[in-house]
């Protein structure tokens, strides 16, 4: 934990070696509750840019970031995703892509514990994620925004930001990030006291978008925000997100379909075929394999 | 002209009645789906409560905060203990838990304190007011009643649209997984719903239960008539509760009024199969389509 970063660390990376009530976690992870000191990870540089080998360890110094360690999900008979590992690193967007049905969409609900998984582990920083419920996950600093944002249609847009920031702060913080979410979505202020079904579809993906970050969270989950939106709007929405990402040291796994305006702003990119992942290493090496654009990304 | 009004006033404080337990027919469907066809039986089993309070000796008061707190029990250990279990089925199945749970608590309550008819005592005078010098058909007690369902509607709304924890229920009713997503502890939200139905429905029994023969059974007309309010206003709204109940209120007492009592529970009937003809979401519901 960073001293002086004001943005996201406020919750669970000081909650570190005890759980959110001050409950002493089980497992080895109390050991190195403090900081990044340590073994320096070992980062998706040294990642081949092809195949899955390279997998960083997720180990209980690397600090903060999302762990994914070997997830299996299964729909009953179905295998949507098989042996995936992941990290994303804070202050960074990693990308996931894929064709459909590639298991991108699983692996966010697996993560957010929309869905238990068969096996494997997923780890925020020293906090174990598998097997919590949902509101459990959400709780300890994570936020899912789901394929179409799922705003609620019958509440306003005010209320609706106002539910993001409520499991976390009082009615007077919640007023003061409300604030910093309009300032960072102008557009929400003149529909404040709009109820939401009444918005567009670009301002209901802010929407979605600003409640989700009104509790500062430290992993952000994103399911293809710029599904339907017009190229502009996807650009807009694509900065924004890029200088949060940068300023607030968020965790941001992005999964997109639109790969090239995720590359863009990603660190990191992973691709998913079938359940499995092909290809991991930085986005700018992924996005130069011209053999891998074409079998999985469609460009 | 005098009949026009007394039928107007008594089916006004009727109505009312009818709104209480609608509403909480409508606070448990828009959060669960299910209609709770035991809602009336609860209010009953609460109602018969305070009448053992009463004989000991306690004030009516205390007799009446006690039925309100057992209401609320009541309808969260409901939830927790019977309809949780059967949630992830379909919602027939919760439906006709419910009816099984009608037959246990009139069974209970006939078990306990039998089946003959009592009389429950009022609060307030049952006679009609002398108003300059005609007497209307409306007592102390009806005022009393439309008093106490204002203010318990009143009470709901201050805490639905003013507080962080109705907002939550609100989030719950309406969309439940994506509360989930916000950090929502959907379940204990959905038991607390239940209970501040059961309470309603409570208070409903108690009003009920000075103007009729009290015994177990009491409240199975009145449930009739406040599934027929419900309708009529909407089954996802609680504002449509208040004025659906009104609506049945009044269109009960003119038909009991002008056509004869016995043919109240037919103009019941035949204003549920209007509504659901002409106007099948209620007078406050959104037409069919909901979320995309």
């Amino acid at each position: 934990m960073v001293p002086g970063h004001e943005a996201a660390s406020v919750g669970p990376e000081n909650a570190a070696a005890t759980g959110p009530e001050g409950r002493p976690h089980h497992g080895p992870e109390n050991a190195a509750a403090t900081g990044p000191e340590g073994r320096p990870h070992p980062g998706p540089e040294n990642a081949a840019a092809t195949g899955p080998e390279g997998r960083p360890h997720p180990g209980p110094e690397n600090g903060r970031g999302l762990w994914v360690e070997d997830l299996s999900v299964s729909y009953g008979p179905v295998r949507a995703l098989q042996g995936v590992s992941l990290r994303a690193e804070p202050g960074a967007v990693t990308a996931v892509l894929g064709a459909n049905g590639a298991g991108k969409t699983t692996l966010l609900r697996a993560v957010s514990g929309s869905v238990r998984p068969r096996s494997g582990t997923v780890r925020l920083g020293p906090r174990l994620l598998t097997g919590m419920p949902v509101e459990q996950v959400v709780r300890s600093g994570v936020s899912y925004v789901p394929e179409g944002g799922s705003v609620i249609a019958e509440l306003t847009v005010e209320e609706n930001l106002r539910l993001g920031a409520a499991w976390r702060f009082g009615r007077r913080r919640s007023r003061q990030e409300m604030e910093r979410i309009y300032a960072l979505f102008p557009p929400l202020v003149a529909s404040a006291r709009r109820r939401a079904s009444m918005l567009s579809g670009g301002e209901r993906r802010m929407l979605a978008l600003g409640r989700a970050l009104v509790s500062r969270p430290t992993l952000l989950l994103l399911d293809e925000p710029s599904l339907g939106l017009a190229p502009m709007v996807t650009a807009q929405l694509m900065a924004t997100l890029d200088d949060l990402t940068r300023a607030t040291e968020l965790t941001v796994v992005l999964v997109e379909q639109n790969a090239r305006s995720a590359l863009s702003i990603a660190r990191h990119a992973v691709v998913l075929h079938l359940g499995t992942v092909v290809a991991a290493g930085p986005a700018g090496v992924v996005g130069a394999d011209a053999a891998l654009r074409h079998h999985y990304l469609g460009y | 002209m005098r009949l026009f009004v007394d039928v107007t006033l008594s089916g006004v404080a009727n109505g009312m009645v009818f709104a209480s337990l609608a509403l909480a027919l409508v606070l448990v469907f828009r959060a669960t789906n299910v209609v709770n066809f035991a809602q009336g039986a609860m209010g009953m089993l609460t109602t018969f409560i305070a009448f053992s309070v009463l004989e000991h000796g306690v004030g009516y008061w205390v007799a009446f905060a006690v039925a309100l707190a057992c209401g609320l029990v009541l309808g969260g250990a409901v939830q927790l203990l019977v309809i949780r279990p059967v949630q992830s089925r379909p919602p027939l199945n919760a439906v006709i838990v419910t009816f099984g749970l009608l037959i246990l608590f009139e069974g209970i309550a006939g078990a306990v304190w039998g089946n003959s008819n009592r009389g429950f005592p009022a609060a307030f005078s049952q006679s009609g007011l002398t108003i300059g010098r005609t007497k209307v058909a409306f007592s102390h007690f009806d005022v009393f009643v439309v008093l106490a369902v204002t203010l318990l509607m009143t009470a709901m709304v201050a805490l639905f649209r003013a507080t962080t924890l109705g907002l939550r229920m609100r989030a719950t009713a309406f969309a439940p997984d994506t509360a989930r997503l916000l950090g929502v502890r959907v379940s204990r939200l959905l038991t607390l719903g239940w209970a501040l139905a059961s309470l309603a429905g409570s208070l409903a029994g108690l009003l009920v239960a000075p103007t009729t023969s009290f015994s177990p059974t009491f409240m199975d007309l009145v449930l009739v008539y406040a599934f027929t309010a419900a309708v009529v206003g909407g089954l996802h709204s609680p504002p449509g509760a208040l004025v659906g109940g009104l609506v049945t209120g009044l269109a009960l007492s003119y038909v009991g009024g002008y056509l004869g009592g016995a043919l109240e529970p037919l103009g019941a009937l035949a204003l549920l199969v209007v509504v659901l003809m002409l106007r099948p979401e209620g007078l406050f519901g959104a037409p069919a389509a909901r979320r995309v």
